[in-house]
């Protein structure tokens, strides 16, 4: 064999291990995000699953002070009800702003109680579930760019070929409820 | 002598081929796992891989041994210049201190042991080995290289990288569950006659500490607080009992239940105070700390960089087109020069 057709033939085999090597590399990135999406929802279910352990005890600590605000327990039950039952990414999404407008409510509620707002307990837990709510709303957010990641990398050449190849398909955005999407109306009462 | 170097760099080149074009796989793969993984809140990250930015709060004051700034970790390196006019390091040596890094929402410990650090402008500096400053002679001398000798008939190049309090970093490594921590106070009683503490090593190790700065900070007449984290669970059993528990005063710090945040319900960061330099402030950061990031034992990428993500994306991306073109370009230049020395020997018989 000439050595030039040696050299080609090596270069050739780099060419053959190169390409392998990147496809490989495209076919382990995709799989690694679509774990990490799974992994990011899963991240998220895991402070879900604190905040709905902590409204129990949120409710115990009321109860003795809010007694005519049935309703508003009414709708937080409810809401926490509804989470147990959903799938899908939506569906979740809906259940839990239901529930996060809930709390909102209800904490707008307890406002009007001096007492209960004088009370350690529900001081701590209040505080707490606020920590948990900012930490859910990071991990949604984490969990949105790591979809938009996927969803990209889906759709560009050459990594498109082989998300074809594995029948991947776009993944659903975390997305804000339309209430929450409102205008808030604030009017400011000026004295003359 | 031409006709001996000319094999030995095709050889060379034949060998380091392949190696070169794995090594720009390696850093296709880095730079894949820095775009696919989004920027993490401290405050909210998940334990494993994660990259964070924030600024860098020094956890001891530590000085740089070259320039003898004030730092909170330090990366040098010395090489000696070739025949070619190229520079080949010969010793490579970091700080290994932990420091914390917060992005607003939180506070995260750093343990950069085994970490790819990347500074900008590092403090370089080319000297004739004959006559070298005192810091680089001092510094030979304390590591004990004993190569020092035979490294000043040519010319040294001595590099210093820092990071310092108030840098904003780039951190792509594993974050782990913040573990128990030792925090002792005024460990200058117990320090031995050459001011180690015994006891306390295997712990500082743990964190990737060296013991020299306790020693210098024992030994200083202003120390009076270092609280170095360490894995307790495994270790502090086989600690001996304090000598003296009242002279001590060494407690062991348990994970409490997480640091109650003041931010915004929005989920929108409020830059959390940082409490100023000065006594109580390790300790007050150690409480707010949400995470430990370090080189994780299945992913073993961490990365710690002062230059921006793209900045490190695009480096990335040209060394790895770098090395996929020169890993075979290398290989076929060697194999070229024996297939055809070979092909002449042949035919000259």
């Amino acid at each position: 064999m000439h050595p030039g057709e040696v050299i080609v033939a090596v270069l050739a085999l780099f060419a053959v291990i190169g390409t392998i090597a990147y496809a490989l590399s495209i076919y382990n990135g995709l799989v690694a995000l679509k774990n990490n999406i799974a992994r990011s929802w899963a991240n998220i279910d895991v402070l879900l699953k604190q905040r709905h352990d902590e409204l129990p005890k949120l409710i115990k600590v009321c109860e003795g002070y809010m007694q005519h605000e049935r309703a508003v327990f009414d709708k937080l039950s409810e809401a926490r009800a509804a989470l147990a039952q959903v799938k899908g990414v939506a569906q979740r999404a809906d259940a839990e702003n239901q529930l996060t407008r809930a709390l909102g409510q209800f904490f707008a509620v307890a406002e009007s109680y001096p007492d209960l707002k004088a009370n350690q307990s529900f001081l701590q837990l209040q505080g707490r579930i606020s920590e948990l709510e900012n930490n859910i709303a990071d991990r949604r957010e984490f969990y949105n760019d790591t979809v938009t990641t996927f969803n990209t990398r889906i759709q560009q050449i050459p990594d498109m070929y082989v998300a074809g190849w594995l029948q991947l398909t776009p993944h659903e955005l975390f997305k804000v409820d339309e209430h929450d999407r409102e205008d808030v109306a604030v009017e400011f009462k000026m004295t003359a | 002598m031409i006709r001996l170097e000319v094999p030995f760099y095709a050889t060379l080149s034949l060998c380091a081929g392949p190696i070169v074009f794995a090594r720009g796989f390696r850093d296709l793969r880095t730079r894949r796992l820095i775009q696919n993984t989004p920027t993490a809140r401290i405050r909210s990250m998940a334990m494993g891989l994660v990259e964070v930015s924030g600024t860098v709060l020094e956890r001891s004051v530590i000085l740089a041994p070259f320039t003898g700034h004030e730092c909170a970790y330090w990366e040098v390196d010395i090489a000696v210049r070739t025949r070619r006019d190229s520079w080949t390091v010969v010793h490579r040596k970091s700080s290994g201190n932990p420091f914390f890094v917060s992005d607003g929402t939180g506070v995260a410990l750093v343990y950069p042991q085994g970490s790819q650090c990347r500074t900008p402008s590092p403090c370089e500096e080319v000297c004739p080995g004959h006559s070298l400053p005192e810091c680089y002679e001092r510094y030979m001398l304390e590591q004990g290289l004993w190569l020092r000798h035979a490294w000043k008939l040519s010319a040294l190049r001595f590099r210093e990288r820092t990071l310092e309090e108030g840098q904003r970093v780039f951190i792509l490594g594993s974050a782990e569950p913040r573990t128990p921590a030792i925090d002792v106070s005024s460990p200058v009683e117990a320090a031995t006659a050459d001011g180690s503490v015994p006891w306390l090593e295997p712990e500082l190790a743990a964190t990737g500490t060296e013991p020299a700065p306790l020693r210098r900070l024992a030994a200083g007449p202003g120390a009076s607080h270092i609280v170095p984290a360490a894995r307790p669970t495994a270790v502090l059993p086989q600690a001996p009992p304090l000598p003296d528990a009242a002279r001590w005063r060494a407690r062991a710090v348990y994970a409490t239940t997480p640091h109650v945040s003041d931010a915004p319900r929005a989920g929108v960061a409020r830059p959390a105070a940082i409490p100023p330099r000065g006594p109580g402030r390790v300790q007050a950061l150690h409480d707010r700390i949400s995470a430990v990031i370090r080189r994780g034992t299945n992913e073993s990428t961490f990365l710690i960089s002062a230059e921006s993500e793209t900045a490190v994306e695009t480096s990335l991306e040209l060394s790895t087109l770098g090395k996929l073109f020169a890993g075979p370009v290398l290989t076929a230049l060697g194999l070229a020069f024996w297939l055809y020395s070979l092909s002449a020997h042949h035919l000259t018989k």
